[in-house]
């Protein structure tokens, strides 16, 4: 090797290293929002203590729902896993006194699992009453979402409560560029933000109780509360609820066109193995507004949707479970008005939707 | 393997370093074997139609050039071209002849479920121009055949061009390269330039463009003519990042690619715009379509059908639509109407040529419209719409920015960040390679501007990635 081209290797290695370097630095020892290093234990204390606590932005969920579950010292006789569209069942809607909301997120099928394995891990039991909220993405075989391979704990828990139901070994789908916080110039970007923004107070964990309504807040049972403009009825909510034009997107579900066979074994294996447990099941589904109706149902826009409930109709009259809820709002005669944007109703039309 | 990937940034090292401990006769199936990994990770049962495309045009080059007669060489080169475009025809053109001869007849034909193959267009017409060039002499048939696959398939230019020529790159395939550390430096410049054309404003611009050009009914006035603006610098900076990227990883190889563009909208002509914009397209319809048909050697008229109909051709090259049909159309027509008005001549006075430079320029933004929309119809709209308003300029513009949800700091940041310096860049490119020009400066100013470069492509380029908008041709 030529003295001029090692001299460029070594030069061209120095800026690598360094622009590698100051990426997995940042995104290391910053690490905003608890990818890496997750650490929401004070926060899921405070939490369990009963106190109304502050959702800091872009916390960890599954890492927040592992912590959660870790610091209980009992079990809850009733849990709710499953995504966002969930997150205000709770004691006020539900009426079960003991009861704890676990939803994450972006739930997809390994969350469910996820979710469930951590409690199998620490209480070596499940809780008696599981409300499992079903989104139609769930089971989409090529649904994007991956952030349950994230934390290590929470994988494990996943892949383990999988093996133990279905007897298989659960497939990850890594993506290089995508899951790779280390590298991710946009989480860089976004440590950066916060370093400028919070000082040496973005290297403490985020945990305190709330003492305002303009925060999102979890409380004391696992059901959120939005910021208050979103949380109430408003001239403002409703004209976001109402810009919608097409079908709905999340997840890539508007190229999903049918129920996928595998993650539908999958799911009845859950099911089944639940209800061989003894435990009392039900499921929910939540509306998407009058708007994103009308393009994904009426317009066809997303044709699997239908698909979906259809297959839960039948599930649940199969395994005689409950079924609450409806993609459909109309069916309660719940408007746009009741919406927090397309797809989360806010907490009057979810009680609508459970108590009908 | 996108070149603003990850895998492209652990892939290129690699090969590079392999490339150089390796002995000259060897470095040859290195870059074929890096190639065809290089296409692979794009979807690798496609692989075949390159290597089929490939054989066909070697084995036809040899045989037209072992025989004097003129009838079989035209069979051979008849036979390559049948193949070549054949193959470009069913992946890229047959779903759209189905639906047209489904339109004007009672019957109903299926159309194909293919997907369209990665730099088809692009290997397609490297391969047509080589034996096109062996069967007039410019070149004689390469008889190694792995060398003539690296050149079809050479890594930088395989997906997104430029279209080289054989005459240009099989010889820099075969000789041997002694490593030039100048090159390999104004490589990395050209990478960080194109990188920074592309991730900086190409997909941040983008935001913009593809939120309205979805949905170009819920726009009017100044906001529709912004974004085709903010189009015209998107494709640019997209199409001419990732060329600049092309040809920097080449020059790491001690291979120089053809330049595919010089600050195109600088042009003060349409004419003169071609010869700056995909340049390697251009030259190649300019020797492979508009010269055999008699070019401008013919009278007026047929000269005016010979300059709309190959861009005719050229729209079509670049997709299976009519919009871009009639995109390539106006551009062959306002060609046409240069040539007549007598407007595709130089002018020696700046001002008006700097008018001209600006006419020009909206000119071509206008056609864009027609290149980007997703149909006709949405073509139609932004024309008849995006001057509602303008009879209060000051809140038709206003209007524009507000519906785009561009705030006064994000138009700063869109002046500052993305556009003054392409503007800037381009404009001292018309006299100077600047790149070269830094190259000359000492090592506290080299070091300097590339650690401006990277920090500005670290914290404002478009997080998650994006791919190039040529690929789809």
């Amino acid at each position: 090797m030529n003295k001029d081209l090692k001299k460029f290797i070594l030069v061209i290695g120095i800026y690598l290293l360094g622009i590698v370097g100051l990426i997995c630095g940042t995104n290391y020892f910053v690490d905003a929002s608890s990818t890496i290093n997750p650490k929401h234990d004070k926060m899921a204390k405070l939490a369990l203590e009963g106190n109304v606590i502050s959702l800091p932005e872009n916390y960890n969920h599954r890492v927040f729902q592992r912590c959660i579950v870790d610091n209980m010292e009992t079990l809850p006789s009733a849990i709710v896993i499953g995504s966002s569209r969930g997150m205000y069942l709770g004691k006020d809607i539900t009426g079960i006194e003991d009861i704890y909301n676990n939803c994450v997120g972006g739930a997809s099928i390994e969350d469910y699992f996820g979710l469930l394995g951590l409690y199998q891990n620490k209480f070596n039991e499940l809780p008696e009453t599981i409300i499992i909220e079903v989104s139609p993405w769930v089971f989409y075989k090529d649904n994007p979402e991956n952030r349950w391979i994230e934390d290590k704990e929470y994988k494990n828990a996943c892949i383990d409560f999988y093996k133990e139901v279905t007897g298989n070994t659960l497939k990850i789908n890594k993506n290089l560029e995508k899951e790779n916080p280390y590298l991710s110039l946009s989480y860089f970007r976004y440590n950066v933000e916060q370093l400028l923004k919070q000082g040496t107070a973005v290297f403490e964990e985020v945990a305190k109780v709330s003492d305002s309504l303009e925060e999102m807040v979890d409380n004391p049972d696992g059901t959120i509360r939005y910021r208050y403009a979103l949380e109430n009825e408003s001239e403002e909510r409703l004209e976001i609820v109402k810009n919608i034009s097409g079908p709905c997107t999340y997840q890539n579900s508007d190229k999903m066109i049918k129920v996928d066979e595998k993650i539908a074994e999958s799911f009845e294996n859950l099911i089944d193995y639940l209800l061989k447990q003894g435990k009392e099941l039900i499921l929910y589904v939540q509306p998407f507004s009058v708007t994103q109706c009308e393009y994904a149902l009426e317009q066809n826009l997303n044709p699997a949707y239908p698909l979906v409930y259809d297959y839960l109709v039948n599930l649940a009259s199969e395994k005689e479970i409950p079924l609450k809820g409806n993609f459909d709002p109309r069916v309660y005669g719940i408007g746009d008005e009741y919406f927090i944007d397309f797809m989360h109703l806010d907490k009057k039309g979810t009680a609508i939707t459970w108590n009908d | 393997m996108l070149f603003n990937s990850l895998k492209y940034a652990i892939f290129l090292p690699i090969v590079f370093i392999t490339y150089w401990l390796l002995p000259n006769k060897y470095r040859w199936i290195l870059l074929f074997a890096a190639s065809y990994y290089f296409y692979m990770s794009w979807n690798a049962k496609y692989v075949f139609l390159i290597l089929f495309t490939t054989i066909i045009s070697y084995i036809c080059a040899l045989l037209l050039e072992k025989t004097d007669n003129d009838k079989l060489k035209k069979l051979y080169i008849f036979i390559s071209l049948l193949m070549s475009f054949g193959v470009l025809f069913v992946f890229k053109y047959l779903n759209f002849a189905i639906n047209i001869f489904n339109r004007f007849t009672p019957l109903n034909l299926g159309t194909l479920n293919l997907l369209l193959p990665v730099g088809i267009s692009f290997y397609t017409f490297q391969t047509v121009s080589y034996v096109i060039d062996v069967y007039r002499g410019k070149i004689k048939a390469e008889k190694h055949f792995g060398i003539y696959a690296t050149f079809v398939s050479f890594f930088p230019q395989l997906v997104a061009g430029p279209i080289e020529r054989s005459t240009n790159l099989l010889p820099q395939i075969k000789e041997e390269h002694k490593f030039d550390s100048d090159k390999a430096y104004y490589g990395i410049g050209l990478m960080l330039w194109g990188l920074f054309k592309k991730i900086v404003v190409a997909d941040n611009l983008a935001i913009y463009v593809d939120k309205v050009y979805e949905n170009v009914g819920a726009y009017s006035g100044f906001a529709l003519l912004l974004v085709t603006m903010m189009f015209a610098i998107q494709i640019y900076c997209d199409f001419s990042g990732y060329s600049d990227m092309a040809r920097g990883s080449a020059k790491l190889f001690g291979v120089e690619l053809m330049e595919n563009f010089k600050s195109p909208y600088f042009a003060s002509s349409i004419k003169e715009f071609w010869s700056r914009w995909h340049i390697s397209l251009s030259t190649w319809f300019k020797d492979y379509l508009y010269i055999p048909l008699g070019g401008n050697r013919v009278g007026e008229l047929r000269n005016y059908f010979n300059l709309v109909f190959t861009f005719l051709i050229s729209g079509l090259w670049h997709g299976a639509g009519w919009h871009y049909i009639i995109w390539g159309g106006m551009h062959g027509v306002l060609q046409v109407v240069e040539k007549i008005l007598g407007l595709n001549k130089k002018i020696e006075n700046k001002l008006l040529l700097n008018i001209k430079r600006v006419f020009v320029f909206l000119l071509v933004t206008i056609t864009w419209i027609f290149f980007r929309s997703n149909n006709i119809y949405d073509s139609v709209y932004i024309l008849k719409n995006m001057l509602i308003g303008i009879s209060s300029p000051l809140n038709y513009l206003k209007d524009g920015f507000v519906n785009l949800g561009i705030n006064n700091v994000n138009t700063a940041m869109l002046l500052i960040l993305y556009i003054v310096p392409l503007g800037v860049y381009d404009y001292f490119s018309l006299k100077k390679d600047l790149i070269k020009e830094l190259g000359k400066q000492n090592n506290i100013i080299k070091n300097l501007v590339a650690i401006i470069v990277i920090i500005v492509i670290l914290f404002f380029a478009h997080a998650g990635q994006s791919s190039f908008v040529y690929f789809q041709f």
